[in-house]
């Protein structure tokens, strides 16, 4: 590893200390309050969620549930990825494009994301409601992400290359790419985080028997406080670690941003 | 020689130009007032905007933009070699104008850039040269230092030059001739003896 990249990884584990001193201080937070209800019913102890967070770790049948939402997430993330981008790229590339998809991702940013929850877990199969909820969900925010990521594009850079007569493959891979990237990924890191919280929504509703969300109805139905936080918790975490592995992403742009 | 014949540019409603003809060899320096078509009119050359009429030149286009255009995630040689130029004369050239290769855009003070922007426009060995207020923002000591470096690179690759400015000192020092454009056309055209900045400044202020 080079002497550069060192520095900016360390820098980048250095910018943790702040996030954790705001845990830290949630942790304190509600600690405090559980203390003062002193009803595990309501508020269980840390010690108590942690304990059971433990618990669900040793079972063979909580890693396929986490396995299983995460796959959801990771599919309905890729194709609203994929989906926007193509249109954002559309939109960007044609004026009557964006005027034709205008109105319908308003729709889809406008309606209630509950409603939509409602409507696709009675439409669609247990299994794929979730995906689908999420998909739905993410579609307006890559396209608009893509959309202006593209248009933060410098435009006298494509005339500089014009009058030089720049290979078209060449300015896509050396210029438009790098530069359309970083906020992309920076956009994909949070929609990701999104997605998984929106299929635990969805199988929560949908009852779906393999997932995150699913177990999370199961605590609650048979009030299982500390479990529900518990699974709550590791979802956090995991959400944590897959945006901060997606961040990573953005450390070799950092020498010319 | 830069050619352009029966040039006819409008912007909507407005007429820019209109039949305009001109012949240019060497270094010409062309003022006007601000919105009369002097950048509009690099734009032709370059191909850039939409016109009536023809424009002929020899051999390919540079052209120095009022911004440097450099691409922020390439250092200063990768910008180099991104328009063209072989590694080896871009690293030569880089040495020249004394900026270390592998500075990214953001690491160049303003006269940096506008070396690197000097470097790319003479690397690619051009038949025209166009440059649009190259030397603007510049303190005088950095203007006259990017100026002498223009005169040696032009000295070696001579070109026929087309370049915009508000300064009378720069055109005294650079250009072989001086046109005024005003609506649409050359109101003055100085060369030779004539070309001196006070002579230049005498007929700014007459206008």
């Amino acid at each position: 590893m080079s002497g550069n990249r060192r520095t900016t990884l360390k820098r980048a584990i250095a910018n943790l200390y702040f996030p954790l001193v705001t845990v830290g201080f949630i942790a304190a937070v509600y600690a405090t309050a559980a203390a003062i209800v002193g009803e595990s019913l309501i508020l269980p102890r840390l010690g108590e969620i942690l304990a059971e967070a433990g618990k669900l770790l040793t079972k063979s049948s909580f890693y396929k549930s986490l396995l299983f939402t995460l796959l959801r997430a990771l599919a309905a993330f890729a194709a609203a990825f994929v989906a926007g981008g193509a249109l954002g790229i559309a939109a960007n590339a044609s004026g009557a494009v964006e005027k034709l998809l205008s109105p319908l991702m308003v729709l889809l940013r406008a309606i209630p994301t509950m409603a939509v929850i409602f409507l696709l877990v009675l439409w669609f199969r247990s299994a794929y409601a979730p995906m689908i909820v999420a998909f739905t969900i993410l579609l307006p925010l890559c396209y608009a992400e893509t959309k202006t990521a593209l248009s933060s594009l410098d435009g006298g850079i494509f005339e500089m290359c014009k009058v030089y007569a720049v290979p078209k493959r060449r300015v896509l891979a050396r210029f438009v790419l790098p530069q359309i990237a970083p906020p992309l990924i920076d956009g994909a890191a949070g929609n990701l985080s999104f997605s998984v919280k929106l299929v635990i929504a969805g199988e929560a509703l949908a009852q779906t028997a393999a997932g995150l969300g699913g177990a999370l109805n199961m605590a609650n139905v048979y009030l299982e406080t500390a479990r529900l936080m518990a699974i709550t918790l590791i979802a956090v975490v995991v959400c944590f670690v897959l945006e901060f592995s997606i961040r990573l992403l953005l450390l070799p742009s950092r020498r010319w941003r | 020689m830069i050619v352009l014949e029966n040039i006819v540019k409008k912007y909507g409603d407005r007429c820019v130009y209109d039949g305009f003809g001109a012949n240019f060899e060497g270094v010409t320096a062309i003022f006007g007032r601000s919105g009369c078509g002097k950048t509009t009119l690099l734009n032709m050359v370059a191909g850039l905007t939409e016109f009536d009429g023809s424009v002929t030149h020899d051999g390919a286009v540079a052209y120095m933009f009022q911004q440097p255009r450099l691409i922020k995630n390439l250092t200063v040689l990768e910008n180099l070699v991104f328009t063209g130029a072989d590694r080896e004369s871009a690293e030569q050239m880089l040495g020249r104008v004394e900026v270390e290769p592998g500075l990214y855009p953001k690491q160049l003070s303003g006269g940096m850039a506008d070396r690197v922007a000097l470097a790319r426009a003479f690397l690619g060995k051009a038949g025209a040269l166009l440059m649009d207020e190259p030397f603007r923002g510049l303190d005088i000591g950095l203007k006259v230092r990017i100026m002498e470096l223009f005169r040696t690179l032009y000295a070696e690759r001579p070109c026929d030059v087309l370049f915009v400015t508000h300064s009378p000192l720069e055109a005294a020092r650079l250009a072989t001739r001086a046109v005024v454009i005003d609506r649409g056309k050359i109101i003055a055209d100085l060369s030779d003896e004539k070309l001196t900045e006070k002579e230049i400044e005498n007929v700014l202020v007459s206008l």
